[in-house]
């Protein structure tokens, strides 16, 4: 049985070869249209065994849940190959399948050893990636890495201690080493006080880099926590915190890339909350969510990669060319834009309007109106800047028809959802008993947005403005130096000479004598 | 069937040759070492195919008096881990090695032929003989370019070496004098009625002689000054064979001799999963701090030493298998790492980290294994690094040592961070212009072997395993080992 996650990375052994650039393309499109097509005809309910050491693995395990986002990571797939593949040499192109690859098995995996594995390979892949895309992004694939990996480390240890105390690897609900869990998902999540690589890397990274990334990393997170970690309700306030914490630093930032990154951390609240809460209800608002942002932050990523291409930077005033020259990328933001911004009949609305349904707390639902609040608030700055302020930035080159082609296709998906949101349920086969456009859903979900059109008015000189860059403290680098220093001073004691050798093979002695004597 | 006794006898003779040989014809080193190794290779797996079940050889038919060679699964996972780096080594160093080159096919042969002598005999006696003659040849072998570090390499090498090898003559001599006999299954027979105190005493000589040449914390310091400026094939021997055939002779001597009873009930166990942890935190942090390539790789294997440890005091069947396992990776994954070293010190004379930054441009399939192998050492899946790490945390837990388990994976984040380091400089561009002499398909071959071994272990571990996984049945339960070699 041929999985999506095989498919790509057999595509990924495919490009290695020295192949040219036509048949790489063909290579690629057949690759990651197979693999939609494949998770498509998926059935759920099936899995799949493997005999491994001595444990039996299940490598691929379907059900409804992995496969809607097994759907949506094989589409983001598809239009982020088609987007980026004019622009990025052959072997960064492999490493790309590699990390697809993983983020697709690790969605269908269906115990904690496969998990870990294709995890920690998703984790190689993205490094390496960030590593060799670009000569000024050494130092942020190597932070990148370092604490991708502590995550993938987490995992593994909470696999050991899942393993010891119930003795089997099945991917259900977690008994024992819950707090490594919760760290490993932290990390990938970029929850507040993790969240230090997330901006950096996709800020410094190329831009298709980032499209890539940013549709998987976070939402691969995303998914294991709602089958490892669901229902925990104490951390629905934390994602709230996050995601509020996000909003503020999205408003305070000059660059579109960073921006879009910490308006991420926004959107994961969202789905953190959904979680926690639960329910079906809750869960699957999670899931539609984790859908909807995917096709709308890699729009919006997308929109701004064919800024950067165009025009060389991703200041928010680079963005004024949006309004006049690149009319596939402009509609597709827009339509990116409402959606984020919850608007009716566009498709962020509906999962939201799940979430929210879900949430009993008033304090909850106090906090995801202002985070819709922000969430708006942020991007009318954004098309601010796209469409109304004068610039005068011209382009210098025009954005390749393979870019256009990814934008396109994801915004008709997302005008498709937006218009008929039961699309979603079908494919998941449920049955929520929701009307998404009755009078209540409808008015509280265009609340937040109204609102947020006369605060920006309002405040606008506030919102827009250039702020100084925050140099913030970052713990881990602190940590690391810690590290180092205790190393460096280690090192010094090794200054070479034979009769401390000496004085310490002796000590070494008399104490191994003490303690097997007595 | 005596092939046993032709892998003491083949490199003895090999190296003798290879003397002769430059006396009157030089011309015939190349194919005289390459045959010899290749003749080697097909004894080795001759021997290893007939290791299951132990077979017992005596030499010139002495019975218990004489010379006993024995065959056990534990001693043929270490003729494999000979018969996959021996080959591969001899053929890198034909062209590698520029200057005295006979003297280093001598010392090589000399050095191979100590280790097979060590894991085939079953006397406690010629267990010191052969880790001498193993260990002379490989002082000789850091001294051989000749430069002011590599002789000050070893010369601390033979203080602290000869200090290990007292200790574990006295211990032997202490041995025999206590129970009369050299024979590794009557000691242990004799040794149910001696006190527990001599035991102990006895037993930590034994350990302390076998650590500073296996190179524990702080008995480590010897192993990067050696290692900075001596030949680099000869590091792939030296930290692949030589320290491994110290924990050979270790374990053997502890689990047969003393028994895993008596481990347990001294604590033993404990202090060497203590030590074990000590050893490759501090290592790790010393790594970090290095600039020198062949330093830093010094102190990884300390650190991979230290894994390997843990794994064998576990005192489990589970910890066992993996700790062999992780003997075989390592020699592996570190054999890679020290070839393409050495290719890039062949080619543009790279010592330092510093020096090979931008070169993941130029050797793209080098640097491309170099990356896999440091991925396989860190502990990353898919690579055979993983696998064995994964079963040592594994056997750790389950026998109650759950901090030593948390630790590995501390460690295994530690050890990236350093490794990522070299990766990172190896895949920065440069400005510099670099004159690179192309390694010939001699050097890349052997280096691809081993790097490819790396993957094939990680995503196949049921090839080594099936061999690895009959080694705890004759040490943990030290009566059938001792049966075989009575009885044999």
């Amino acid at each position: 049985m041929i999985t999506p996650g095989f498919l790509y990375i057999t595509g990924a052994i495919l490009l290695l070869l020295p192949v040219n650039d036509r048949i790489k393309y063909i290579i690629s499109f057949l690759i990651t249209a197979g693999a939609l097509i494949v998770t498509f005809y998926l059935i759920p309910g099936y899995s799949f065994q493997l005999d491994f050491l001595k444990f039996t693995l299940v490598p691929v395990k379907v059900d409804n849940a992995s496969k809607l986002t097994g759907l949506i990571f094989a589409v983001g797939g598809l239009a982020a190959v088609i987007y980026s593949i004019k622009l990025c040499s052959r072997f960064i192109l492999s490493l790309i399948f590699v990390f697809i690859g993983s983020a697709l098995t690790v969605v269908f995996s269906g115990d904690l050893f496969t998990l870990y594995v294709f995890w920690e390979l998703m984790t190689i892949s993205s490094s390496f990636i960030i590593i060799m895309a670009s000569d000024v992004t050494k130092k942020t694939g190597y932070y990148y890495c370092l604490m991708q990996v502590a995550g993938g480390l987490s995992v593994l240890w909470g696999t050991f201690l899942q393993y010891s105390a119930t003795g089997n690897l099945s991917l259900n609900a977690i008994e024992a080493g819950i707090p490594f869990f919760m760290l490993a998902v932290a990390i990938k999540l970029a929850f507040v006080g993790f969240h230090t690589w997330l901006p950096l890397a996709y800020s410094k990274a190329p831009f298709y880099v980032t499209v890539v990334l940013s549709i998987y990393t976070t939402k691969v997170g995303v998914y294991i926590m709602s089958i490892l970690l669901s229902g925990i309700n104490i951390l629905a306030y934390a994602g709230l915190i996050s995601a509020l914490f996000g909003m503020v630093m999205a408003l305070r930032q000059n660059h579109a890339l960073k921006l879009l990154s910490y308006s991420i951390i926004i959107q994961v609240g969202y789905m953190i909350i959904g979680i926690s809460i639960g329910t079906e209800k809750g869960i699957a608002g999670a899931i539609f969510h984790l859908v909807n942002h995917i096709l709308y932050k890699t729009v919006l990523f997308m929109a701004v990669g064919v800024v950067i291409y165009t025009t060389g930077k991703d200041t928010l005033e680079n963005l004024g060319i949006m309004g006049r020259k690149i009319p596939v990328t402009s509609i597709a933001t827009l339509v990116a834009f409402l959606g984020i911004a919850g608007v009716p009949f566009f498709n962020g609305y509906m999962s939201k309007s799940l979430i929210k349904e879900a949430v009993q707390e008033p304090l909850l639902t106090w906090g995801l109106n202002l985070m819709s609040f922000g969430t708006s608030l942020i991007f009318l700055k954004f098309i601010y800047y796209a469409f109304f302020k004068n610039s005068n930035v011209n382009l210098t080159k025009k954005p390749a028809i393979s870019m256009q082609l990814g934008l396109g296709f994801l915004t008709v998906l997302m005008l498709l959802i937006g218009i008929h949101p039961y699309l979603l349920e079908n494919l998941m086969n449920t049955d929520l008993g929701i009307h998404y456009f009755d009078k209540k859903h409808m008015l509280s979900g265009i609340q937040p947005f109204l609102w947020s059109i006369p605060v920006f008015l309002l405040l606008k000189k506030y919102v827009v403005k250039n702020y100084v860059r925050l140099l913030y403290f970052d713990m881990y680098r602190k940590m690391a130096k810690i590290l180092v220093t205790t190393g460096y001073q280690l090192s010094n004691y090794h200054d070479g000479k034979l009769h401390k050798y000496l004085l310490w093979a002796t000590s070494t002695l008399i104490i191994l004598l003490v303690l097997l004597m007595f | 069937m005596e092939a046993a006794v032709w892998l003491i006898i083949l490199p003895l003779l090999t190296a003798f040759f290879i003397g002769i040989s430059k006396l009157y014809f030089k011309k015939i080193l190349a194919p005289l070492v390459t045959g010899s190794a290749i003749i080697y290779l097909y004894l080795l797996i001759l021997v290893i195919n007939h290791s299951y079940p132990p077979k017992v050889y005596n030499v010139g038919a002495w019975g218990l008096m004489g010379i006993n060679l024995m065959v056990d699964p534990f001693s043929a996972m270490f003729l494999l881990m000979i018969a996959i780096l021996f080959l591969p080594v001899i053929i890198f160093s034909v062209k590698y090695i520029k200057s005295h080159k006979h003297k280093y096919f001598i010392f090589t042969y000399l050095m191979t032929a100590g280790i097979a002598g060590m894991v085939l005999t079953a006397d406690l006696f010629n267990l010191y003989v052969f880790l001498e003659v193993s260990s002379l040849s490989s002082c000789a072998l850091v001294a051989l370019k000749n430069t002011n570090k590599g002789i000050e390499g070893t010369f601390k090498y033979l203080i602290m070496s000869t200090l290990g090898s007292f200790f574990i003559l006295l211990a032997t001599i202490l041995t025999y004098s206590l129970t009369g006999t050299l024979n590794m299954a009557e000691i242990s027979l004799e040794f149910k009625d001696i006190p527990f105190q001599i035991k102990s005493t006895l037993m930590s000589f034994f350990v302390f002689g076998y650590v500073i040449k296996i190179g524990l914390i702080p008995l480590h310091a010897w192993i990067p000054d050696t290692y900075e400026d001596s030949p680099i094939p000869y590091n792939v021997l030296s930290s692949g064979l030589v320290m491994k055939s110290a924990v050979y002779a270790l374990i053997k001597v502890l689990y047969i001799i003393f028994g895993i009873d008596f481990l347990d009930q001294s604590g033993m166990l404990h202090i060497g999963v203590f030590w074990g942890v000590i050893t490759f935190i501090v290592a790790h942090l010393l790594a970090y701090q290095q600039s020198n390539l062949s330093r830093l790789l010094a102190y990884s294997s300390v650190a991979q030493i230290a894994y390997i440890t843990i794994g064998l005091f576990v005192g489990t069947e589970g910890g066992l298998i993996a700790g062999n396992f992780h003997i075989l990776n390592h020699a592996i994954m570190k054999g890679t790492l020290f070839l393409v070293t050495a290719i890039f010190y062949y080619s543009l004379s790279a010592v330092k980290i510093e020096d090979i930054k931008g070169l993941g441009y130029k050797f793209p399939i080098l640097s491309f294994i170099f990356v896999v192998a440091s991925l396989a050492i860190v502990g990353l899946p898919p690579f055979n690094g993983f696998i064995s790490k994964w079963l040592i945390v594994e056997a750790a837990i389950e026998s109650g040592f759950v901090y030593a388990g948390f630790f590995i994976l501390v460690g295994t984040f530690l050890s990236l961070t350093y490794y990522l380091k070299v990766i990172v400089t190896l895949y920065t561009k440069t400005e510099k212009e670099l004159l690179i002499v192309k390694p010939t398909l001699s050097l890349r071959l052997p280096t691809i072997f081993l790097g490819s071994l790396c993957i094939l272990f990680g995503i196949v571990p049921s090839i080594p395993l099936s061999l690895i996984n009959k080694i705890p049945k004759f040490l943990l339960d030290n009566g059938e080992y001792i049966r075989i070699l009575l009885g044999g």
